[in-house]
Parts: C-alpha cells; sequence; structure tokens
C-alpha cells in the first residue's frame, strides 16, 4: 500500500471515512452483517461428540465412586477417595456405620487401626472381632473390658467404656455387624435378638469386664 | 435502505427498515449516560486496583484507614469495573446492536435513562458501602443489600425495555449477534436474582454459599461477558471488511453449545474444596467440552477475514475487536488448562485464575465495548472524535497495558503455585518472590489508567461539544435565528 | 422467520438443566446437611458472642481476600504438610458459618485450623497491630486502626502490648476477630474426612506396627505450635 494511501487510512475514523472536523456529521453506514450459509464442518461435530464421550468417563472416573455403592453422585465422597473405603456395602447397612462413627471411631478410628500410641487395639483383622461367635464380643460392648489385652499377638493395655446404658440392642447388633464386616473382615453378623439374652444374662454386672474373665467366657 | 433476510434460502421480503441515521439518533439520550458513566466507573476501578496492586509491593501502603485497606480496595475495584463498565456499557451497546439490526428506533428512552440513573446510584451506594465495610463477603457481589435489589431493578427494567424492542423489530430475520443478545438479557437476569436470593437473602447453608458463588461469577465471566464479547465481534467484523459473515449454521452451532456447555463451569476452583469431587469433575469435563464453542466461533472470525486480518486492523474499532478476539482464544485455552487437576493442584488459590478472569475482563470485553464505544459515540451524537490520534494511543495503551497485567498476573501466580507446593517453601519467601511479577501488573494498570484517562477526555470533550451543539439548536429553534451551521 | 421464541426457550433450556444440575441437586446434598455427633458433641459447635461478632468483622475487613479457610487434602497440594491442618476441610466444617468465607486466593496463610496452630492470642494481637515485626516480610498490612495509642502513664500497662512507651489497646473489634480466629480449628475426626493414624512412635516391642501400608504414615502435630505462620 502506499503511503500515500497509508496516510489516508490513518487519517480515517472508525467507520474508514475521510476525517471530518467537529461538528461535521459522521455518515452513518446503512449496511448491516449478514451471514452467509454453509454447513458446520463434520469434524467439528465428531470433535463434539468424542469430547462428550471423554467428559462421561472423566466424571466417572474422578466423580468419586459415581453410580457406585455410594449410589450416583455421592455426597460425602471427597477427592481423593479416603472415605470411599468407608462407605458401607450392602451388609452393615448405614446404623452399623453411624453408631461406629458416634461411639466408636474416636478410640479406634474410622480405619479400625485403634490408636497404638494410646495403645488402643485395632479392629481390623482383630482376632477377637473375628471370632466366630458374637457373644464375647456383646459382652465386650456392653460392659467395657480395661487391663492388658493381646490382639492379634499384640499387647494394648487401654479402657474402654461401658456401652449397656448408650445403645440399644439393634444399635448394638448393626455397630457390631459393622466392625465384622468392614477393612476386610469377613465375620457372620449379629442380630439384635443375639444380644437381648446376653444383655439380661449380664444385667446384674456392673464393673467392666478383664480380658483374662472375658477369655473364659464362651463365644457362643 | 431495505434489509433482506440473512440466510439465502429463504425468500428476501422487503423489509422497511429505518435509515441508520434515525435509528442512531434515537439511542442518543441513554447511551451517552451508560457509556460515560461507564468510563468513569471503569477509571475509578481502575484506580482502587492500582491501589490496591501497589498494596502487594509495600503493605503500609495506605493501611491507616479501614477504608482502603486491601480487603476492601481488592472487591470495590472489582465491582466498578465488573457492574460499572462492564455491565452496564454492554447493555448500552446491545441496546444499539440491537436497533441497528432489527431495523427500528430505540424506544422507551425516558424509562432507560431512568434505569440508568437507578443503575448508577444503586452501583455509588454499594462501593461506598463496600469501603465502608457493608461487604457481604461474597465474590463479585459484595454490594450490600440495597443496592442489589436497585441493581435488579434498573436491570429489570432495561431487559424489558429491550425485549420490547426486540418484540417490535421491523427486521424478522436474527442474524448471530441478536441469539447472544437474548441469551445475555435473560441469563444476567438469572444469574444475578438467583445468586442473590440464595446468598443475601435466605442464605444456604453451609459450603453450598461457596458453590452458588462459584456458578455465579463462572456465569457472568464465562457465559454472559463471553455472549457479549461475541455478540459485538460477530457484529463488527463482517461489518468493517464488508464481508457476509463466514457461516451461520457454525454461528448457531457455536451459541448453542456455549449455551449448553458454560453453564456447567465455576465448581473448578472448588478442586479438592470443600465439596464432593462430583461437582469439580464435571466442571472440568465441561471446560473440555468448551472446546468446540472456541473452534466454532474462532474459525468463523478467521474464515469471515479470509486471513487478512491486517485489513481489519486499519480501522480503530477493528484493532480493538481485533484485539478482543485473541483475548478470547486465549482466555478459553487458559480455561480449558486450568480446569485440569493436576494443573489445578500448582495454580489454584494463586494468582493465575485472577489473570484469566482478569484477560477475559479487560482483554476481551473490555476491548470489545471499547471498539464497540469508538464506532457508535460519533454516529448517535453526529460528532466526531476531539482527538483520533488518542483513539489510537489508547488502543496502544490498553493493549500493552493488559498483556503486561496479565503475563504477570500468570507468571506470578505460577511461580507461586509451584513454589508452594515444595513443602519446605517458607510461604513468606514464595509471596516475597512473586513481588516483581506484580510489579510488572502494576505497570500494566498503570498504562491501563492513562489510557482510561485519554479515553475519558475524549468522550466528555466530544459530549460536552455535542451537548453544546444540541443546546445552540434548541436556542435557534426557539429563537428563530440560525447561528449554527446546518449539517446533514 | 420469527425464531426469537424458539432461541428463547432453547435459552431457557440450557438454564433450567444446568441450574438443576449444579444448584439445585446439590441443595439436595449439601444444603440439607446437618450437625453429626463428633468429638464432644455435635460438630460443628456454633460460634457465640466475641467469636460470632468477630466473624463479621472478619468479612468487613475482607480478610477473605488473601486468606482462604480451606485446607486441601494430603496429596493434592502441601496444605497438610505445611501443617496448616492436620486433616482435609469438608462441607461439614463450614456447616454454620454465616457467611461462608472459603477465599480463593492465598497470598496469606489458610486460616481453617489456626485456631490449633497458634492458640496464643497475644501472638494475633500483636501480629494484627504489626505483621512486619512478628512475621518479618510478611505480606500482611498492619491493622492499627483496629486498637487505640494511648500514652503511658505510670507503670501499668491495661491492655497487653506496649509499644515504645504506649499501650496498646484492642478495640472491640479487634478482641472479637482474635475470638474468631482463635475459634477456626477443624481437628474433629468426620467419616469423610477422618484423622490420619498418628505415627507408631508408640511401638509395641515386637517392633510390628498397626499402621496400613502405604499413605498414613506421616507424623500428625495437633496442638503443638507449628513454626509455620
Amino acid at each position: 500500500m502506499s503511503r500515500k494511501d497509508k496516510k489516508q487510512n490513518r487519517q480515517a475514523g472508525s467507520s474508514g471515512a475521510p476525517e471530518r472536523r467537529p461538528g461535521e456529521a459522521v455518515p452513518a453506514d446503512d449496511r448491516e452483517p449478514i451471514a452467509e450459509n454453509r454447513p458446520v464442518p463434520v469434524l467439528l461435530i465428531a470433535l463434539l461428540v468424542v469430547l462428550f464421550f471423554w467428559g462421561d468417563m472423566y466424571i466417572m472416573r474422578n466423580g468419586g465412586d459415581v453410580g457406585g455403592t455410594a449410589g450416583a453422585f455421592p455426597a460425602k465422597v471427597y477427592y481423593p477417595y479416603t472415605s470411599i473405603a468407608q462407605l458401607p456395602t450392602s451388609g452393615p447397612g448405614p446404623l452399623g456405620s453411624k453408631m461406629f462413627g458416634q461411639n466408636c471411631a474416636i478410640c479406634h478410628q474410622v480405619t479400625g487401626l485403634g490408636n497404638p500410641a494410646q495403645s488402643i487395639p485395632p479392629l481390623a483383622g482383630s482376632d477377637w472381632v473375628l471370632e466366630e461367635g458374637p457373644n464375647r464380643i456383646i459382652k465386650l460392648i456392653l460392659n467395657g473390658i480395661q487391663g492388658p489385652i493381646t490382639v492379634s499377638g499384640k499387647p494394648f493395655n487401654a479402657t474402654m467404656p461401658p456401652w449397656r446404658d448408650v445403645m440399644t440392642d439393634e444399635q448394638i447388633a448393626a455397630v457390631a455387624t459393622y466392625i465384622r464386616s468392614t477393612w476386610g473382615n469377613k465375620a457372620p453378623p449379629v442380630k439384635p435378638e443375639e444380644v437381648k439374652p446376653i444383655r439380661d444374662a449380664t444385667a446384674a454386672r456392673t464393673t467392666s469386664w478383664s480380658p483374662a474373665e472375658l477369655l473364659g467366657q464362651p463365644t457362643k | 435502505m431495505n434489509g433482506t433476510a440473512s440466510t439465502g434460502t429463504t425468500p428476501t421480503i422487503a423489509v422497511e427498515r429505518l435509515p441508520a441515521r434515525d435509528i442512531d439518533l434515537s439511542c442518543r439520550p441513554p447511551l451517552m449516560l451508560y457509556f460515560g458513566a461507564g468510563l468513569v466507573w471503569l477509571f475509578l476501578g481502575t484506580l482502587l486496583a492500582l491501589i490496591a496492586s501497589i498494596k502487594l509491593h509495600g503493605p503500609g501502603f495506605l493501611a491507616n484507614t479501614p477504608w482502603l485497606t486491601f480487603g476492601r480496595v481488592d472487591p470495590a475495584a472489582a465491582n466498578c469495573v465488573v457492574y460499572g463498565f462492564g455491565v452496564q456499557v454492554s447493555l448500552g451497546v446491545l441496546l444499539w446492536m440491537m436497533c441497528r439490526l432489527g431495523g427500528m428506533r430505540l424506544l422507551f428512552q425516558p424509562a432507560l435513562c431512568v434505569a440508568g440513573f437507578l443503575w448508577n446510584l444503586a452501583l455509588a451506594g454499594g462501593i461506598v458501602g463496600i469501603l465502608a465495610g457493608w461487604s457481604t463477603g461474597y465474590e463479585w457481589l459484595e454490594m450490600p443489600h440495597f443496592a442489589a435489589v436497585l441493581m435488579l431493578v434498573a436491570y429489570g427494567l432495561v431487559g424489558v425495555c429491550a425485549i420490547t424492542n426486540f418484540h417490535l423489530r421491523r427486521e424478522r430475520a436474527l442474524y448471530p449477534s441478536q441469539w447472544y443478545i437474548l441469551g445475555a438479557l435473560f441469563w444476567f437476569a438469572w444469574i444475578f436474582s438467583a445468586a442473590y436470593l440464595m446468598l443475601i437473602l435466605a442464605p444456604v447453608r453451609g459450603a453450598f454459599q461457596a458453590v452458588v458463588n462459584a456458578w455465579y461469577v463462572s456465569n457472568l465471566t464465562d457465559l454472559w461477558f463471553a455472549s457479549v464479547g461475541t455478540a459485538i465481534i460477530y457484529y463488527f467484523v463482517p461489518k468493517l471488511l464488508n464481508r457476509p459473515l463466514y457461516s451461520r449454521s457454525l454461528a448457531a452451532f457455536g451459541f448453542w453449545t456455549l449455551a449448553f456447555l458454560a453453564q456447567w463451569l465455576g465448581m473448578t476452583r472448588l478442586t479438592s474444596g470443600p465439596v464432593p469431587a462430583w461437582m469439580p469433575s464435571v466442571s472440568t469435563a465441561a471446560a473440555g467440552l468448551m472446546l468446540v464453542p472456541l473452534i466454532s466461533v474462532a474459525m468463523n472470525w478467521y474464515l469471515t477475514c479470509e486471513g487478512r486480518t491486517s485489513l481489519l486492523r486499519q480501522t480503530d474499532t477493528g484493532r480493538f475487536v481485533w484485539f478482543a478476539a485473541i483475548s478470547y482464544v486465549v482466555a478459553t485455552f487458559a480455561q480449558i488448562v486450568l480446569s485440569n487437576r493436576t494443573v489445578a493442584e500448582v495454580t489454584q488459590f494463586t494468582y493465575a485464575e485472577v489473570g484469566r478472569i482478569t484477560l477475559v475482563l479487560h482483554g476481551f470485553l473490555g476491548m470489545a465495548l471499547f471498539g464497540a464505544l469508538y464506532y457508535i459515540v460519533p454516529r448517535i451524537t453526529e460528532f466526531q472524535w476531539p482527538a483520533l490520534k488518542h483513539v489510537r494511543l489508547h488502543f496502544t495503551l490498553y493493549a500493552v497495558g493488559v498483556a503486561l497485567l496479565v503475563f504477570g498476573l500468570f507468571g506470578g501466580g505460577i511461580l507461586q503455585g509451584l513454589r508452594m507446593n515444595q513443602s519446605t517453601a517458607d510461604f513468606v519467601a514464595v509471596i516475597k518472590s512473586t513481588v516483581p511479577f506484580i510489579g510488572i501488573s502494576t505497570l500494566g494498570l498503570l498504562l491501563l489508567l492513562v489510557g482510561q484517562a485519554l479515553a475519558l477526555k475524549n468522550f466528555f470533550t466530544l459530549a460536552h461539544r455535542s451537548n453544546e451543539h444540541v443546546r445552540a439548536y434548541a436556542i435557534d429553534f426557539i429563537t428563530g435565528r440560525e447561528t449554527v451551521r446546518r449539517t446533514t | 422467520m420469527n425464531a426469537g421464541p424458539l432461541i428463547f426457550l432453547g435459552i431457557l433450556l440450557s438454564t433450567a438443566l444446568s441450574f438443576w444440575g449444579l444448584v439445585i441437586a446439590p441443595a439436595f446434598q449439601l444444603g440439607r446437611q446437618d450437625l453429626v455427633e463428633a468429638g464432644a458433641g455435635r460438630y460443628p459447635t456454633g460460634r457465640t458472642g466475641a467469636a460470632e461478632r468477630g466473624a463479621q468483622v472478619y468479612r468487613s475487613l475482607g480478610c477473605v481476600e488473601c486468606h482462604t479457610q480451606q485446607v486441601r487434602p494430603r496429596g493434592y497440594g502441601t496444605d497438610i504438610d505445611r501443617g496448616w491442618g492436620i486433616r482435609r476441610t469438608v462441607a461439614q466444617d463450614h456447616l454454620r458459618d454465616e457467611p461462608v468465607l472459603l477465599g480463593s486466593l492465598r497470598i496469606g496463610p489458610d486460616l481453617a485450623n489456626i485456631g490449633a496452630r497458634r492458640p496464643d492470642a497475644r501472638w494475633h494481637y500483636e501480629h494484627l497491630y504489626n505483621p512486619q515485626k512478628v512475621v518479618p516480610g510478611s505480606m500482611m498490612p498492619p491493622y492499627r486502626f483496629l486498637f487505640d495509642k494511648r500514652k503511658l502513664s505510670g507503670t501499668a500497662a491495661e491492655g497487653p502490648l506496649v509499644d515504645d512507651g504506649y499501650e496498646i489497646v484492642p478495640s472491640e473489634d479487634a478482641d472479637a476477630l482474635i475470638a474468631y480466629l482463635l475459634s477456626l480449628q477443624s481437628q474433629i475426626s468426620l467419616f469423610e474426612a477422618p484423622l490420619p493414624a498418628p505415627a507408631t512412635n508408640a511401638v509395641p516391642a515386637d517392633g510390628g506396627t498397626n499402621a496400613p501400608a502405604g499413605d498414613t504414615n506421616a507424623a500428625v502435630n495437633t496442638n503443638a505450635a507449628a513454626p509455620t505462620p
């Protein structure tokens, strides 16, 4: 473009018309933009489809177990999914995990690993928990336990409070079922009908068990 | 001149469009108010932002009074620019484009002027409220209750007038810009009232507030600003080049993908935050999908130019619009990248996200609005800009300023994030190492401010002369003399 | 061709879908959360008195512009390694906050657990009055306007701070703000954010460990005053 043309263009105002002095009208242009009609490129539509597929996969993988055991779009699953491991499967039901979280997790931890620094034994893989008959565990929950105890070969020594007056039969059965079926534990569930006779039989007991005493008790 | 239906397939019906001059003159009263006030708010907002930026170099700067503490100046600056300039000037430009494309005069001028007056009154009260300490605490919704209500009323008035104008248009066929205008008119009313209801009037419980806030901010930037800016670029690129838009169907494809996808963004700012994992994941997926509307729109613009953008850049408006288009492409790419979880681990609580929003607000929307403003004002007042050189200078200052500002924020943010993720790095040392980048941003803000001062002077000189002209004309009319030279 | 109403319908549909997906659906999840039994009572405990007023001072001064209140999980960023929290922040932690000020920019450290990290009120007063003296190089502005400076007459000073012959007396706002900061704690173990197993420094004689293989082996600082700011 020649210098003269460039200068003319530079002097041109916003509309491209020659510059006018202030006070003079700027010619209004009556052309409005129009659009031609060409088809949308097929590749672009294909890209949209591919990206939709990718997006879907992404949400399934990163959405926190979407549609999995916790149901669609789980509310309590935060990345990185530490709580998926705790999510109840079809076995124990929500009451058990709720009771556990409220009452037991403070000492035994939500991970079921206990607190070795405070000499609290784990429940995961615990031979006490995995006994086939639940009676020992029910008694333990009802009245608490105190004194040196060996769990899965390791020694612990802490005091567990009684839960007789805090939890009902349903709740004790639910939490025992939960403990016996989580963190890889696989022991038979506990029913409330199994808790009631033990509660009645030990109604007179006011002190907590010692491990030696409990070990002498039958498990069925 | 008769307009024609804009597709080649439907039979052309001769429509009695009004001459463009009549349309432009009818837009004068409300638009001069919106534009003038908008420029003042932009200047004030950038000044406050500059103060905030300087505080990041020396925290003791102006720290002795609660009115200018960083925590109040920063949101005040953002609200000034977003609502005072962004939304207000957008409304003016959208109204003008709608009238031009619809081929009829702007109706309800007094109502629109009242709305503008209300809007600015509300905003003034709101900004003072923020600086006085009545901030609500929600990002971009910091203005106290009364201001938000007044703003909603004012917007409702504008919206109703605009929709009625749209309904009564002469040219019935729609050009792509008008779809975006329709969308924008509805979307702001929806997101603002919903956010106001759920955060301020009847606050929702707990972390859900953060969800609603993030939803609002994201919709305002990535849906509303995107709609306005895209409408402007769709309008001006074919017009200035005197060529038709490349493809109407592609524009439609871009519009609907934006409408259905952009509203799912926003939760990425809560990645690994106190919200369930599925929410940020949905937004990340939506951000990836944003590639489609981006490509549609960018392709349409580029192919309309047939690659020869230098022709576009020879006009003032063309330069602004060209910069806006490039900023939009960069900002959307940045969004797609920043939404990725691995990237977000570095950039999440850093200046990088601020940088992206600044690029959208200034680089994209601001540039598009100024391009439109420099085109519209001479036509609605019938006066040329008093200092045409300053228009060009403003563009240079604005472009360089935005580039510096965004570069500083992105660079500082990435550095901040990378160093923060080394757990041994002392936090204070990390922030100190970002100060040079913030210095670049501060310089950018200064350039922005100078450019805006030029634009302000230009605008108000023009307005003054135009007002004098109108006054003289009126006096002539009353006295029967002829002192004013008649212009055609 | 009058496509106006059709286009408007499409716009409405797009908005309705996304509003339902991102706002209404979470309302059924997050919006209906309730207090849970955790720790010593119901969590989160509400703030009372000075701490509640302090939350409003925090909001009014715009502290959220520089400080976040969300600890990111271990393995994503270094919040926990840095000592800013012992577990990640979840929605339950902010259930009773009004407004919820999560923050989105960190020019200052995260404050979700500041009450446990720095339980010393005096440190906070001194920091608020002159941050650069307490944390050299800090980017935090001094909030001197929250304090009264009175000439010391005699020997006894009323407020906890003394500065060069003047006593610095905190205003009500400063007291409220400090009370609020001290109330910011998130150390209760929750279902969705369990506390990690502690370090095996009390390991039994046979040398075994009860910690699971892998992740949660890091030492846990509970109430120790961490040196990080």
